[in-house]
């Protein structure tokens, strides 16, 4: 029986150390660079300043859509490498989303053809040698084109994603693809497999830009 | 009438337990009731490769378990055994840094048969399934935990100047296949064998061996 057991034991073991599945290739990224030809900063948020903490201004429906985009992109990732999480004061916030100007009401999207009714910014304060000063600061403008409310809200939607994107990290404009959330002009409202793919090799890309001291 | 049959449909569950309870009581008092605790090392639950390799695997975890024992034709006894162990899962990186995804804890239901093979010996073989608990529905648990069929040896050893206050060491071997829907869409398309190792401290209350 002892000879039974042993056999059981070394058995699963022996499985154990055999049964290693392929891991899948991550390919069909874009450039993350600030570039966007691989030759510019790259930049992500580090381990030891998870979660990354974002501050929206209690306008409209902002810290909500704020609060989704983050889920959206913590989602994209298998691995631990970014979460976020919302603070109540801007003072402590790692990044900081505001209205441009205008705020729209808040309003189920319109689930129509993208029209392009808000437009969005991403920057930091300056650059001191490697290292990032301030706060990403995002913000939202509503463009006035005669759009219903219900698109402006959709406009939003994908344009939080959006800046959320660049503050992750994505520095440029230059996915490739309209079907990608990073696209010059999001016209989609979720990260396509190539946005997915370049977030997370950019998480195992070593940064040549440190993040704001705290 | 029809309200007096529906009484009697009503109490027959109770009635069955009742049955049943008077039926199991002298079982009742056969059965031993162990206790562990001590430590779980698990194997590599997702190899993989973005850039550089990296592994997630469940950091060591302090593991506890009540087990039932209800003899049978001796050396024979058959056993059910509930398990629970936790700690972070963590990616641990090829430069030899390591980031914590969350909280996962590990419970197992078990059925098997033990075997006496020396006065100070024991063997076991179990099955059962295993069901992961994240703390956060994230990363690779974003749809939360699975559970999974897994098989079980296990040895116990008592020697006598310990047996004397119920006291044993267990040393237990389990595998299962792993995999989440999360990494299905990623693109892994097996499930990966997973060993887990645990060994601690016994105590059989009330009955020395």
């Amino acid at each position: 029986m002892i000879r039974r057991l042993a056999a059981f034991a070394l058995g699963a073991a022996a499985a154990a150390a055999c049964a290693v599945p392929d891991a899948p290739s991550h390919t069909g990224g874009y450039a993350f660079d600030s570039n966007g030809d691989s030759t510019g900063y790259v930049f992500h948020w580090p381990g030891s300043r998870l979660p990354v903490r974002f501050w929206a201004e209690p306008r409209g429906d902002l810290p909500a859509l704020v609060q989704r985009g983050i889920g959206v992109w913590q989602d994209q990732f298998l691995y631990g490498e970014f979460t976020g999480t919302m603070v109540a004061d801007s003072t402590h916030a790692d990044v900081i989303f505001t209205w441009s100007d205008s705020v729209p009401p808040a309003v189920p999207p319109d689930p129509g053809p993208p029209v392009k009714a808000c437009g969005g910014l991403t920057e930091t304060d300056s650059l001191v040698g490697n290292q990032i000063a301030g706060a990403f600061h995002s913000s939202i403008t509503i463009l006035h084109v005669g759009a219903t409310a219900g698109q402006v809200e959709a406009c939003v939607r994908r344009t939080v994603i959006h800046e959320l994107g660049h503050d992750l990290g994505i520095l440029s404009d230059d996915a490739p693809d309209s079907t990608d959330i990073m696209y010059f002009t999001p016209y989609v409202s979720l990260p396509s497999a190539a946005d997915r793919t370049t977030m997370q090799v950019l998480y195992h890309t070593a940064p040549t830009l440190l993040p704001p001291a705290r | 009438m029809r309200s007096q049959a529906l009484r009697r449909v009503r109490r027959l569950p109770t009635l069955a337990l009742a049955a049943g309870a008077v039926l199991a009581a002298p079982l009742w008092g056969q059965v031993g009731i162990t206790v562990a605790a001590g430590v779980r090392y698990s194997t590599v639950l997702v190899h993989d490769q973005i850039g550089g390799a990296f592994d997630v695997r469940p950091a060591l975890a302090p593991a506890f378990a009540v087990t039932a024992s209800l003899p049978l034709d001796p050396p024979w006894s058959a056993v059910a055994v509930a398990d629970f162990s936790t700690s972070d899962v963590r990616r641990e990186d090829a430069d030899g840094s390591s980031q914590a995804i969350t909280r996962l804890s590990q419970a197992t239901l078990g059925l098997g048969l033990r075997r006496r093979l020396k006065p100070w010996l024991s063997g076991s073989v179990r099955v059962g399934v295993l069901k992961y608990f994240p703390s956060q529905d994230l990363g690779l648990f974003q749809d939360g935990g699975p559970f999974f069929p897994f098989a079980q040896a296990a040895f116990d050893v008592a020697p006598a100047p310990l047996s004397r206050l119920g006291l044993g060491f267990e040393l237990s071997a389990d595998v299962h296949r792993f995999i989440t829907d999360a990494l299905r869409v990623e693109g892994f398309t097996d499930a990966r064998v997973v060993g887990r190792i645990a060994g601690g401290v016994t105590w059989t209350p009330g009955r020395p061996r």
